[in-house]
């Protein structure tokens, strides 16, 4: 799997998100081997049973929304305003989540997993993370 | 275990207070509590101070500033519920019989980032994502709107009451009642809320003096009995959640409820944690003040306003009297006392006999909140 574009390490911790070969996203979570908890970020350690055996675990790309909103305030280095949310996905796990402004984004209604840029560093340099848009994956 | 009393309480008025030091802040709200108390400050043995970005030994730095020194002291950082923790720390050592009076303090001086959002912790990962607390309490507040009856009038109706509760209260940081029209119409900071459903930035001290019986005996009857003294953390819940309830605040007050022998009828009076505008609603419920989803009608029917059914925030609360986060559990139980003694001036809320603090927070990924205290209150 090879390194999103211009994205920085400090927003992607531990390899949480990739690109494939399409050069699609990937968010990869973990699962404990002891007692399947499944968690994203992947941690080293198992926030239910402490075991340290957590394999990793691809993430389904695409969720619900469970509630989002969009923000005018907050550290200088995003993009205002920006969208937030939670998304939940289909094998338990819920994420926090930049979002894809957009009109279409509803409580409840179905999200994709995208990449995009949230903000620009102090020196000047693209943030670029994962993030979810209104819809389903296209094919 | 014997019963805990608050003898003595103290305050400054919360505000932007940029150019004094936190020993600044802080001194003045020890020595009023102690000067109401009537006490030989010699006679404190104890001190627990809340305070989250107030910095190294805040409680050392304080007191020797007042000759309050050598004497075990104990600072707590538990954000939003600091000075709360630091009071249950205090009761928890009187109740045990270890010290017969105990100072509590809470401070803090949120002017010194110059403004604009909480600073959260960086190493967290939903921080790192993006997330700040307007926007935690504003994505509870689009889920409530979603599965409840509750409209944008009835959100800004929370920051109208505090708003009214604080231009009675000197102690307040903002003192000018707003309408709803004013509340909807100033700027936005993170849908629905607009910056008049947002607790102020501001700088404050607050102080208690809690005391055995024996103590409190001897002072005639204008200590108040603490019938309930409950912490408790979040419940780390890494998957789905319903945000609509507060399951930490929810846990807390059975805990509360059941330590005191009673139940919220029997609250005549309440502060709680409005540090958005939806935050208090969702504690009307969480309290049992009413069932879930009439939190909006509770506002709106006016049950919570002074003169109401069960009066919440009468000092204006967060969003009126001010959030200095370490401060504001501490001020909480200052303003539960004043009501309880009947000493709360134009914002009294008539024959008051029970009151109840409610100081949580904490935003860190996969918790409702970090921290949560709850004190229940009686008068003698
Ligand atoms: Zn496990």
């Amino acid at each position: 799997m090879n390194s999103p574009p211009q994205t920085r390490s400090m927003w992607l911790p531990g390899g949480a998100a990739s690109v494939d070969a399409q050069g699609r996203p990937v968010l990869v979570g973990g699962e404990c081997r002891a007692c399947h908890t499944r968690m994203f970020p992947k941690t080293t350690v198992c926030c239910a049973c402490m075991s340290e055996d957590v394999a990793d675990a691809p993430l389904p790309s695409e969720g619900t929304l469970y509630s989002f909103t969009q923000v005018h305030v907050g550290p200088a280095q995003w993009n205002k305003p920006l969208v937030v949310g939670y998304v939940d996905l289909p094998d338990g796990v819920r994420l926090f989540s930049h979002l894809r402004n957009s009109a279409a984004l509803a409580i409840g209604g179905p999200v994709h997993l995208t990449l995009g840029q949230v903000g620009t560093s102090a020196e000047g340099e693209a943030i670029t993370t994962f993030m979810f848009a209104a819809g389903e994956q296209p094919q | 275990m014997s019963t805990a009393y608050v003898i003595g309480i103290g305050m400054v008025p919360f505000g932007k207070f940029p150019q004094r030091t936190v020993v600044d802040l802080a001194w003045p709200a020890v020595k009023a509590a102690i000067t109401d108390s009537g006490i030989d400050p010699r006679k404190i043995e104890a001190a627990f101070c809340g305070t989250t970005f107030g910095g190294m030994m805040t409680g050392q730095r304080v007191l020797g500033h007042i000759g309050l020194s050598g004497i075990p002291v104990t600072n707590i950082e538990n954000a939003c519920s600091s000075s709360s923790t630091a009071l249950r720390q205090a009761v928890t050592a009187v109740r045990a019989g270890q010290h017969d009076v105990v100072l509590v303090l809470g401070v803090e001086k949120l002017t010194k980032f110059g403004g604009g959002v909480l600073p959260l912790e960086l190493e967290d990962w939903d921080v790192s994502q993006g997330m700040m607390m307007p926007a935690l309490y504003a994505m509870r507040a689009q889920r409530y709107m979603h599965d409840y009856e509750l409209t944008p009038e009835q959100l800004a109706g929370v920051s109208v009451k505090n708003r009214k509760n604080g231009a009675l209260n000197p102690d307040a940081q903002m003192r000018e009642p707003v309408t709803v029209e004013q509340v909807l119409a100033s700027r936005p900071v993170a849908d629905p809320f607009t910056l008049l459903q947002c607790c102020p930035t501001g700088d404050g001290a607050a102080a208690l003096l809690v005391a055995s019986e024996k103590v409190a005996a001897q002072l005639g009857n204008r200590a108040i009995k603490v019938l309930a003294s409950d912490l408790t953390s979040g419940r780390y819940t890494p998957g789905y959640r319903d945000m609509t309830i507060p399951e930490i605040t929810v846990r807390g007050a059975h805990e509360a409820y059941e330590e005191a022998g009673l139940g919220p009828d029997e609250i005549d009076v309440a502060e709680v944690h409005d540090a958005f505008s939806i935050a208090e609603l969702l504690y009307y419920e969480a309290f049992g003040f009413c069932g879930r989803g009439e939190a909006g009608r509770m506002i709106s029917e006016g049950e919570t306003a002074i003169g109401g059914r069960i009066p919440v925030n009468p000092s204006g609360g967060l969003l009126a009297k001010g959030h200095p986060i370490g401060a504001t559990g501490a001020a909480q139980a200052v303003e539960i006392v004043r009501q309880l003694r009947g000493e709360a001036g134009a914002r009294q809320v008539e024959s008051a006999r029970i009151g109840l603090s409610h100081a949580t927070g904490g935003g860190i990924t996969g918790f409702d909140h970090g921290a949560c205290a709850i004190h229940i209150f009686a008068r003698a």
